[in-house]
């Protein structure tokens, strides 16, 4: 295995060997299902990751006799196909053997960029995050320029020094052009329904999940506990955010760290709050077509909270895609693959995008920032072209 | 000991050694691994990691539950497709079937711990209906493979050793159970329970010597099941023992024992207050 050791549990070893063979996970992949090589089959990916193992004398008898080390252009070709990958986790959704999928693939790119295989372009990412503690390599000091643009932002910018409620942006909604429209649609509903609340500026960090989901969650040691002092310093109970990567890795990653605080995406906190009364959303008449957001549905259970946000709409008729929920489709956007393939991303998304709009929705909602802005570029490639919203934009349009 | 008996003696201590070597050699590799992400352990926190696992495991409904639903009636598969659930299901009930009953029973007459025999009615129409299902199993399997060209299949030489085998394995017992029947002349009346060796036996020409033809054709089944036998653990066929084992493992991840979030148990959205406060409010 790598230089820091074995990166697999006994329990995922033992999941190389429950592989049945049987294909369901290459009818559900995304990727596989756009490039049809063996390089992208998931079942084929562990089957080689197996045997490379196997290669090196990891077994008992047999390897050793016949051992079989993989040169480091041939394990480079090995990691294109493991990195050709969103984590959408549809393939753990179909596996009859009930293997955690995920957690394997996670695993096998941290044993990938051990080895120094990965695909090197993923490299720019660590170094940025590295140096400037944002994927985008901005100046931090820029984070919370998206408030700047905003009509009628409060005076302190929203940068509180103690708060009950933490706001984390996250990177690509702090920066991306295509969707600082979503941090400032959530940042004027939390006002509107009265919750003290803080964003960090500056002194947010990257959360770690695209070094995460490079293989490399080491170098993320530093951003975890940096962002964790921060909720401490502001005396948060709860921390909000948009992104589901974000919240995803704050749960995995952060959780266990932070007791007592409450990790809520904006579709939880805006249900609850909906259910309070504090939001009463008023009319809207259209037909639209919810996306579940792999890192919020699959991976983290949240299925019924945005749900019942668009529920709470008056006149708003959810078209509900063929493939929902468990089985919905991958933006393409997950997985670091902008970063390792951004053609391939492109081609899932497009896919996707079609496949939302099956039942005659004529906008497309989702709660994630990554696949808003993703389907808003397949929008601009497609001939059939719909609004894309993240959710927090539908409710603020229904408050004013 | 007669030679026979040695051979056959030989034969099975080396199948039990080979299929013990194959099982050892998987669970040397997955102790390799570590006992939680980042954390090595000794050999002996990882045994008594796993005692526990298994310990908890084994005081959950949820894990006899999935146990019983994905591993043994194998739900999921039958809600992909009811031809490939068909295919698993005969093959692997049927096989089971065939070594519990047919393989041991056969062991326990010889040894004269049972009252039973080869032509008791029950015993000899189950090992039919066994036989029979593995059949029904392989020929699926093969349609699906090799004539339908389903594409998510991918064909290796394994694949064809072992539906080779199994199909060799269980038509020899059928042929095997005819000659049987021929050479030891059982009546109609009683061999009517091995429906599927009374109707072969109709075959089976008067003019051939099947009192040598019977034990060739016995040899030939011993051996390819020993073989099979030997090869289980080294083949794609390892996997009906291990995923019993990734399916409990499921059952405690989904209870939150584990780390990971799992899929179609819809995680249970917190719903307690967080008690934070309007804008306005003392922090008192």
């Amino acid at each position: 295995m790598g230089a820091k050791g074995c990166r697999f549990t006994m329990r995922q070893l033992m999941e190389l060997d429950a592989c049945t063979r049987c294909g369901e996970c290459l009818k559900a992949c995304e990727t596989y299902g756009r490039l049809g090589t063996d390089l992208t089959a998931p079942a084929q990916k562990l089957k080689q990751f197996r045997a490379i193992l196997m290669g090196e004398g990891r077994g008992l008898f047999f390897s050793r006799l016949f051992k079989r080390e993989r040169s480091e252009a041939e394990m480079q070709e090995f990691a294109k196909g493991v990195y050709a990958c969103t984590l959408c986790s549809r393939c753990t959704e179909v596996c009859p053997s009930k293997m955690d999928l995920l957690g394997l693939w996670f695993s096998m790119r941290q044993e990938l960029a051990d080895r120094d295989v990965h695909p090197q372009n993923l490299n720019t990412a660590r170094d940025a995050i590295i140096a400037t503690r944002n994927v985008v390599n901005y100046p931090n000091e820029e984070r919370a320029t998206w408030v700047d643009f905003m009509m009628e932002a409060p005076d302190d910018l929203y940068q509180r020094e103690k708060a009950d409620v933490l706001y984390y942006v996250g990177c690509m909604s702090s920066f991306s052009p295509a969707i600082q429209g979503i941090p400032q649609a959530y940042a004027k509903v939390l006002e509107k329904a009265g919750v003290d609340f803080t964003i960090l500026g500056e002194k947010e960090w990257c959360c770690g999940f695209p070094l995460k989901a490079a293989g490399m969650l080491d170098l993320a040691d530093e951003l975890i506990a940096h962002n964790i002092e921060m909720v401490k310093a502001v005396g948060a109970k709860v921390v909000t955010f948009n992104c589901p990567s974000c919240y995803n890795t704050w749960l995995k990653e952060y959780g266990p760290r932070l007791p007592g605080v409450e990790l809520l995406h904006s579709s939880q906190l805006l249900a609850r709050l909906v259910k309070e009364g504090r939001l009463q959303p008023k009319t809207m008449d259209l037909n639209v077509a919810y996306h579940d957001p792999c890192d919020l549905g699959r991976n983290s259970g949240v299925y019924r909270a945005p749900r019942e946000v668009l529920a709470a709409v008056p006149g708003l008729n959810l078209r509900e895609p063929p493939a929902v929920r468990e089985k919905a489709h991958c933006c393409g956007g997950g997985g670091d693959l902008e970063i390792v393939d951004a053609g391939l991303a492109r081609d899932v998304s497009l896919a996707s995008y079609h496949a939302l709009l099956k039942n005659g929705a004529e906008a497309i909602v989702t709660a994630c920032p990554q696949c808003t802005r993703m389907f808003r570029a397949s929008a601009q490639r497609s001939p059939n072209k719909v609004e894309v919203m993240d959710l927090t934009e539908l409710i603020l349009k229904t408050l004013e | 000991m007669t030679k026979d008996s040695l051979v056959f003696h030989v034969v099975t201590a080396l199948t039990v050694l080979l299929f013990s070597w194959g099982i050892y050699e998987h669970v040397a590799f997955w102790l390799q691994g570590n006992l939680r992400p980042g954390v090595k352990g000794t050999a002996g926190e990882k045994l008594s990691y796993v005692l526990g696992q298994v310990g908890q495991a084994l005081g959950r409904s949820s894990t006899y539950r999935h146990v019983l639903s994905d591993a043994i009636l194998l739900r999921q598969v039958l809600r992909e497709s009811f031809s490939r659930w068909f295919m698993h299901f005969s093959m692997m009930w049927g096989l089971v079937g065939l070594f519990l009953i047919g393989s041991l029973g056969n062991m326990a007459m010889d040894l004269h711990l049972v009252s039973f025999t080869k032509d008791t009615p029950w015993f000899a129409a189950v090992n039919e209906v066994f036989g029979l299902m593995v059949l029904l199993g392989a020929a699926v399997a093969m349609t699906r493979r090799y004539i339908f060209g389903v594409h998510q299949l991918k064909s290796t030489l394994d694949d064809v050793v072992i539906m080779a085998g199994v199909g060799i394995g269980v038509l020899s017992g059928f042929f095997l159970e005819a000659a049987r029947l021929n050479v030891e002349g059982v009546s109609a009346g009683v061999a009517a329970y091995s429906f599927v060796g009374q109707w072969g036996r109709q075959w089976l020409s008067a003019g051939w010597p099947w009192a040598n033809i019977y034990p060739t054709v016995w040899w030939l089944h011993f051996l390819l099941g020993s073989g099979l036998g030997a090869y289980l653990p080294h083949s794609k066929l390892f996997h009906p023992l291990v995923t019993p084992l990734s399916v409990a493992a499921y059952s405690l991840r989904e209870g939150g024992h584990q780390s990971a979030v799992r899929l179609g148990s819809r995680n249970k959205e917190q719903e307690k207050g967080s008690g934070f406060r309007v804008k306005g409010e003392s922090q008192g």
